[in-house]
């Protein structure tokens, strides 16, 4: 029972790299299809097309900085792993935002991107305007890495 | 079950709609002067043919080499193809039972036929319709046994013109597409107001217009039969009362204004699969698109061959999807 506390932790980190990191591997994938049907007609949109496939691309790479600095919190990469049950649990709860928020939103921004990319499709003038669309997704995704980060930073500091 | 995503095809089709004729092209199209008008489709990628119905026919089989790509089922667009199929069921049937064989009279789908010219021809040879599609065998039946016995061919085609829309209704029901269900509904509706329309004009009982009218959702079949049998005003009126109200007065003008505008009808109703980007609908769409585009060509082309005023083709001309 007394090593319940680093494994809520743990557990807390591996949720918010696995969520986020599915929802980004699915919101990519779609936008990657999108990608190749538009690029078999028109290879000279590449560029343009990529950055909108990789947008849903960075809930993953939250999920992996939260995963990454509660480790480091909890002395995983170094230092003293004992933890209290209680703050396991506020790591863990600390990491959910971020996990949930990011499968989410990494979806819906892909569905937004191959929208988009439909629209340059047909409009490649229209490019600052097509990635704006998915980049509104990308706001819920930045708050909830926020909530995550304040959270774990302050964990630390608290006496239980 | 989720519904199929479509999402590769759709994109492609997104790049590939971009070369559809637009309602601007089309007017170039109309006051083009001799060979520029198939001059500016070939710059568009048309190939360079003979005649106008070979390069429709061109421009369609690639349509469909295109689609091919794109889905690998392609049966989910079988349904487009049944006015194909049943064309061909009615002139094999006039063939083998009148006597006359006739040279380009048979719609050849290719590679995605569901069943090929050749196949109907030696079945209609046969009598045997056994190895049709089910949605075929007994309306082929019906038709050539009363081919046979009545030698009346206007029943007979009636017969598999009903026959048809059954068909493309019930693919319409079962599909999970609003594109095909609307397309399914449409062609049923707007061709069972044709039939009526022909037959109030030539004083048809309402026995036999019950036999030929298939049933749809959009008009009542039994209502439309006892207007037809009483007349085209009746028609007329009847029409008023459904969703196809605002075409009465088309009607009134020309056939071929009706016609028309169930063909713009159409498009109003696929147009808002242009923001679609995951079912198969803009396929469908774009499939629905590029028929009306080969039409409008067809019809512009072999005007300006028979030296036809512009106004007049103007008159003829169906709005663009894009």
């Amino acid at each position: 029972m007394e090593n319940l506390g680093i494994a809520f932790a743990l557990l807390g980190a591996a949720f918010a790299a696995f969520m986020a990191g599915i929802g980004s591997a699915i919101g990519v994938g779609k936008s990657g299809e999108a990608a190749a049907g538009v690029l078999t007609e028109e290879p000279s949109l590449f560029s343009k097309v990529l950055i909108l496939q990789l947008l849903p691309g960075t809930q993953g790479i939250y999920g992996l900085l939260i995963a990454f600095v509660c480790m480091s919190q909890i002395g995983v990469l170094g230092g003293d792993p004992n933890l209290s049950l209680a703050k396991g649990l506020l790591y863990f709860a600390a990491c959910l935002p971020i996990g949930a928020v990011g499968l989410y939103s990494a979806i819906s921004q892909g569905k937004a991107s191959v929208a988009s990319i439909g629209l340059l499709a047909r409009r490649p003038d229209q490019f600052g305007k097509a990635m704006i669309i998915p980049v509104m997704v990308e706001t819920y995704a930045i708050l909830a890495l926020l909530i995550s980060i304040l959270a774990i930073s302050g964990i630390g500091g608290l006496a239980v | 079950m989720a519904e199929q995503e479509y999402i590769y095809g759709v994109a492609r089709v997104r790049a590939k709609e971009m070369s559809l004729l637009n309602n601007q092209a089309i007017e170039q199209l109309i006051s083009a002067q001799n060979d520029d008008g198939v001059r500016m489709l070939e710059e568009r990628g048309w190939e360079s043919k003979e005649t106008v119905e070979e390069l429709i026919a061109a421009e369609r089989a690639r349509m469909w080499k295109f689609i091919g790509e794109i889905v690998d089922d392609l049966s989910v667009f079988d349904v487009f193809l049944y006015k194909n199929d049943f064309h061909n069921l009615k002139a094999a049937i006039k063939m083998i039972c009148g006597g006359v064989r006739r040279e380009h009279v048979l719609i050849d789908n290719g590679a995605i036929s569901r069943i090929s010219p050749e196949k109907i021809l030696k079945c209609c040879e046969e009598g045997d319709f056994s190895s049709l599609p089910e949605n075929m065998r007994d309306a082929a039946r019906k038709a050539y046994t009363v081919y046979l016995e009545t030698s009346d061919s206007q029943l007979s085609d009636m017969l598999i013109d009903k026959a048809a829309l059954e068909a493309i209704v019930a693919a319409g029901d079962a599909s999970n597409s609003e594109v095909i269900r609307d397309y399914a509904e449409l062609v049923c509706a707007t061709s069972d107001i044709k039939t009526a329309l022909r037959c109030a004009a030539l004083k048809k009982p309402v026995s036999f217009i019950r036999e030929v009218l298939a049933r749809c959702k959009t008009v009542n079949a039994e209502n439309l039969a006892k207007a037809a049998a009483a007349s085209v005003d009746a028609v007329y009126q009847y029409l008023e009362k459904t969703e196809y109200g605002q075409a009465v007065d088309i009607a009134k003008t020309s056939f071929s204004a009706f016609e028309r505008w169930c063909d713009d009808l159409l498009t109003e109703k696929i147009r808002p699969q242009k923001y679609r980007s995951f079912t198969v609908g803009p396929i469908a769409a774009y499939i629905l698109a590029k028929e009306n585009e080969l039409k409008t060509v067809r019809v512009i082309l072999l005007c300006k061959k028979n030296q036809i005023p512009e106004e007049k083709i103007r008159e003829r001309v169906r709005v663009m999807y894009v």
